[in-house]
């Protein structure tokens, strides 16, 4: 069980045929660069004019385009769309056009630096990891790990197992938290399982797509035009745009509903309401497949059942006049949306990101459209399903399926249940009672923890960052982020490429390598795994954030620090090569002696067959353009990936002779969950006091903190700043024009930034938008902690604010 | 009535008769064609340097003036399809290796690398974008400068792959950023069998399957082809390289 791999026969007959070609593939890599892993095409990468070419899926969101990388004299120099990709079919969005310039720009940190006398110095990688793993032996407790749907799935479960099973503390949070934490809570309280049934084929096939607070033209580019060049095809898809202001998506849209915020909740209800009383609900389909549910006094992700008359009776209220009052869509759009969902022969995928997401009510919206989907038996055909989308390259590949939340345990398991924690055990090789059942610290309460003085209950001392930048992305920042400064005990490091607000407080910086520096694995919204290997080297000193945790460990190893070994006493990370020989590896000269991500992605697989979220072996994935789980073995050796959970047409894990089964079902019967969620108000509002609403959110050019795109020249000329949209009335009336300073005030904070009218976006009248991309003007001074009671996650869409015109005149 | 009548002036009946008169022989003379030496409308040319001729725009005939659009704009060039008449025709002989080289350079401007989505050298309307097609379906050349029609199937999302250059009008940030990339150069020709023989394309042909796009009428100077005009069947003599669209490789990682 300590080995990595125990190898079968077939298996060890198959790397000896693979060892010709990857000595091949390695005598065409440049100069200092060893490349493990196997390459089963048998050939190289081509070579054309000197450039050589790979397969890797792109940095950014959560689409997971596959991306061909053309390399010369070690660097990148060109990217292109991969044609035979059933993502992205060839095309990219123009982040990922110029995704190979995020390595390039020129303050890349290349050196660990340490605070000393107040100022960060370059020190060796020696001094550095010392310092880490010094403080972490000191207090194994107090250190809590933030880590990011960036993670890379074997960077994502290293730092799971260092935590939850090195140091038996789980205090392991990603920003997923602040991304996907509703859309989790939406899937297992409804299926009992998370991430989506659908896949992209329902945007190929469906008739209609209704977008829930949703801006895919600019934020997931490449689904949208998946969806609106069907027109230019000649096929007829019509798209409804649920928002609360017009963008990019809205230009597109047949039908565009805007609603005051919250109002989605309404609306979903007024959907079911109108289904039950015009008689056009899916009687059929719900009796065999579905409960009624909702909420007890004390939210939790069962709740309580309910019978389909109390169901019945709870959607009363919600008729189309009550729901125009209490959204602001007319009553007739509501009605257009009833007979929509009333018509069983049209095919309607919702889509939705982080409007429902980032939710104060994120899991009672996320779980009132898989509701309405399941009420009308608009579910399991292709075309026709609730499908979320995500905002990070890895967010379900690592942060949901490896679960690097305080609460989890990789494959869907949850630290509270002993049998969960005894797999872990077993699969980590670990002594019984090594994984702790008490859930560690979710992101908000980490942060807080940590910006809280030791002697007044702040349980977070030091605090490792890899891959995210929470300094910029946390809400309500100086709460949760700037009152780390001045608190002399708490020790923060930043895993990072660039110098970012977070690395501004950290007293150690440790250079990363990023995208094709290092091999990696990403996950995208679709289940989809897929796999990259290194094809340039990072600059000067920087390195693998999974190399750095592994390194780490071994520091605690030699420190004598127990959990880092295993029952047998060998070492937590332990990796060996085909002669059954440990590898040192986490001396980063041998880092790459081994394939370290087969290595930990194969354990990692052990964990996947519980909820039936199989993973095929790392080889298969090195020769596909990543494969959906389910991936099942077939009688022939061949792996098959599964496009439609839970319908028996597609999915191996449904019974034999079903059309539908939700076979992790909550109530252990099959069956979904509908949820009755009542419609609420925002905790806060606008008053007169502070009359607009504040939502905050992406531009196509940027990705989330933009610390890699804004480096990009492209990019960062065709949008050099953060702006406010607003709607020209009230530009009016502050008596601002574009290019005009405001300062956007909240309770919180504020931020001064430009006005800008019918930009990309056209907000209603008291209503602004700020893009949070640019770190010159932080506008999470100014956003929200509230979060969702279930999902904990912060609702960055809707707090209220005021805005006056700046003394300081033009930006 | 009678005696209105009888009250009329012979003066004002003559006076009369001459404005009438005046006004049939000013409609007929205003109808007849201007005489052929007469310069074209709105002509204000310029000539070797030297100071522009000042000219009058003539005056038109109402027949004219009748079939002429009226308005703010009417003296615009907005009439596209007359734009497009205009296109520069094919070089008679090929550019040469200096113009194709100052053509490339152009061209490198406002693309990353070769190959990458070039960036839009204008502004646009910046939530629909859907007018692109306008001006760069099929190419056209107005106020001196040249939009070239896209080479790609014609996706609806232009702004998904181009990014505007120049940010929003009213942004004066600071625009430059510190980066070190260096992306691949375009080729400057493709290899032939030999000198007499077409050679073969030497780039991929990935969203670049209209060749007329650069090489056609609206193409820059120095990447013109010399028989465009009248043989639009490319690939019939310039093999695309299933090298260069690395069909070879990537075609072996299954599905």
């Amino acid at each position: 069980m300590t080995d990595w791999k125990p190898l079968d026969r077939r298996e060890f007959l198959r790397r000896s045929a693979m060892a010709t070609a990857t000595a091949a593939a390695a005598a065409h890599l440049p100069a200092g660069i060893a490349r493990a892993g196997t390459r089963p095409t048998g050939s190289p990468p081509p070579d054309i004019d000197g450039v050589r070419w790979d397969k890797a899926p792109c940095r950014f969101c959560g689409t997971g385009c596959h991306v061909q990388v053309g390399t010369r004299g070690g660097k990148v120099v060109a990217v292109a769309g991969d044609e035979a990709a059933d993502v992205n079919k060839g095309l990219l969005c123009v982040k990922g056009y110029h995704v190979g310039a995020i390595l390039y720009g020129k303050d890349r940190l290349t050196k660990p630096l340490l605070r000393k006398g107040g100022k960060l110095r370059p020190v060796s990688w020696d001094e550095a990891l010392d310092v880490v793993a010094r403080r972490i032996m000191a207090k194994p407790d107090e250190f809590a790990f933030y880590g990011s749907g960036q993670w890379t799935i074997p960077e994502g479960y290293a730092a799971q197992k260092f935590t939850k099973g090195g140091l038996s503390n789980n205090h392991i949070d990603p920003n997923a938290r602040l991304c996907m934490a509703s859309a989790v809570t939406g899937f297992i309280s409804t299926y009992g399982v998370d991430e989506p049934n659908g896949c992209y084929q329902d945007l190929d096939e469906c008739d209609v797509v209704i977008t829930w607070g949703n801006n895919p033209a600019e934020m997931h580019p490449v689904l949208f035009s998946r969806i609106v060049d069907r027109r230019s095809r000649g096929e007829d898809v019509k798209l409804i745009d649920i928002g609360t202001r017009r963008t990019r998506t809205t230009e597109h849209a047949d039908h565009y509903l805007r609603f005051d915020p919250h109002g989605d909740l309404a609306i979903a209800n007024g959907i079911a309401h109108l289904l039950l009383e015009n008689g056009t609900w899916d009687r059929d389909f719900v009796e065999k497949n579905c409960h009624f549910r909702q909420d007890e006094a004390e939210p939790s992700l069962k709740g309580k059942p309910m019978t389909f008359e109390a169901y019945k009776k709870a959607l009363e209220p919600y008729t189309p006049d009550k729901v125009e009052e209490l959204s602001g869509v007319p009553a007739d759009d509501i009605r257009m949306l009833g007979d929509l969902f009333g018509d069983p022969e049209v095919k309607i995928t919702s889509l939705w990101c982080m409007g429902m997401n980032q939710h104060t009510r994120g899991t009672a919206i996320n779980r009132l459209v898989h509701g309405v989907h399941l009420l009308s038996g608009h579910f399991g055909r292709p075309g026709d399903n609730p499908t979320s989308l995500t905002g990070q390259p890895s967010a379900c590949g690592t942060a949901r399926e490896v679960g690097t939340l305080a609460h989890a345990l990789p494959g869907g398991r949850i630290v509270k249940k002993k049998e969960h924690r005894e797999d872990a055990e077993r699969i980590w090789n670990l002594p019984a009672g090594r994984v702790n059942p008490k859930p560690g610290h979710h992101t908000v309460k980490m942060w807080e923890r940590f910006c809280t003085p030791t002697s007044e209950g702040g349980d977070v001392t030091t605090l490792w960052v890899q891959v995210t930048n929470p300094g910029h992305t946390l809400p309500n920042l100086h709460k949760l982020f700037r009152a780390k400064e001045g608190l002399e005990d708490k020790f923060l490091i930043v895993s990072d490429v660039y110098p970012t607000a977070t690395t501004e407080l950290a007293d150690l910086v440790l250079p990363a390598a990023l995208w094709v520096e290092k091999n990696g694995m990403f996950g995208n919204s679709e289940r989809r795994t897929q796999q990259w290997f290194r094809q340039v080297m990072p600059p000067g000193d920087a390195r693998d954030d999974c190399w750095q945790t592994i390194a780490v460990a071994r520091r605690l190893y030699d420190l004598g620090f127990p959990g880092m070994r295993d029952k047998d006493g060998h070492f937590l990370f332990r990796v060996t090569d085909d002669d059954g020989r440990e590898v040192p590896v986490w001396e980063w000269e041998h880092y790459y002696d081994v394939n370290v991500d087969e290595a930990l992605f194969d354990e990692y697989r052990e964990f996947s067959f519980k909820k039936h979220k199989h993973l095929a072996p790392y080889s298969e994935y090195v020769k596909a353009r990543g494969l959906r789980w389910p991936v099942v073995e077939q009688p022939d050796g061949s792996w098959r990936e599964t496009g439609f959970r839970f319908s028996g047409f597609d999915d191996p894990f449904v019974s034999e002779g079903k059309d539908i089964e939700f076979y992790h079902s909550t109530t252990g019967d099959g069956r979904a969950q509908i949820w009755f969620m009542p419609h609420e108000f925002p905790p806060e509002m606008p008053d007169d006091e502070y009359p607009f609403w504040l939502c905050t959110g992406r531009v196509l050019e940027h990705w989330h903190t933009g610390t890699m795109t804004i480096r990009v020249p492209q990019l960062k000329r065709s949008m050099p700043t953060a702006y406010v949209e607003l709607h020209r009335d009230d530009a009016l009336e502050l008596g601002v024009t574009n290019g005009d300073v405001v300062v956007i005030e909240s309770r919180r904070g504020e931020v001064e930034v430009p006005v800008w009218i019918d930009g990309r976006g056209k907000p209603p009248r008291r209503y602004a938008f700020v893009p949070f991309f640019d770190e010159t003007k932080l506008v999470n001074t100014v956003t929200l902690d509230a979060h969702d009671p279930i999902s904990k996650q912060p609702d960055y869409k809707k707090c209220a604010v005021r805005i006056r015109k700046s003394t300081g005149s033009k930006a | 009535m009678k005696s209105d009548t009888s009250e009329r002036s012979p003066v004002l009946t003559v006076a009369l008769a001459v404005i009438i008169g005046v006004a049939l022989a000013g409609f007929f003379v205003g109808i007849r064609p201007l005489p052929e030496s007469a310069p074209p409308a709105a002509a204000a040319s310029e000539s070797d340097g030297a100071a522009p001729q000042v000219s009058v725009q003539p005056a038109k005939s109402y027949t004219e003036l009748w079939e002429t659009d009226r308005g703010p704009n009417a003296g615009g060039f907005s009439d596209l399809a007359t734009l497009r008449k205009n296109a520069p025709e094919a070089p008679g002989t090929a550019p040469g290796m200096e113009a194709k080289l100052a053509s490339l350079e152009a061209r490198s401007d406002n693309r990353a690398y070769d190959g990458a989505p070039p960036t839009v050298p204008h502004a646009i309307d910046p939530r629909d974008a859907s007018s692109c097609l306008t001006c760069h379906g099929e190419g056209v050349t107005m106020a001196g400068r040249t939009a070239s029609p896209i080479p790609h199937p014609p996706y609806a999302n232009c702004t998904q792959c181009h990014a505007p250059d120049g940010g929003p009008r009213w942004a004066d940030e600071p625009t430059s950023t510190d980066n070190s990339f260096v992306g691949l150069a375009a080729p400057t020709g493709g290899p032939k069998a030999h000198p007499a023989a077409p050679p073969q394309i030497p780039h991929p042909t990935r969203m670049r399957s209209d060749c007329g796009s650069c090489h056609g009428p609206y193409g820059a100077p120095g990447l013109r082809s010399t028989h465009s005009d009248d043989r639009r069947s490319c690939t019939q003599c310039h093999a695309p390289s299933a090298q260069e669209d690395r069909r070879d490789w990537f075609d072996q990682v299954e599905m």
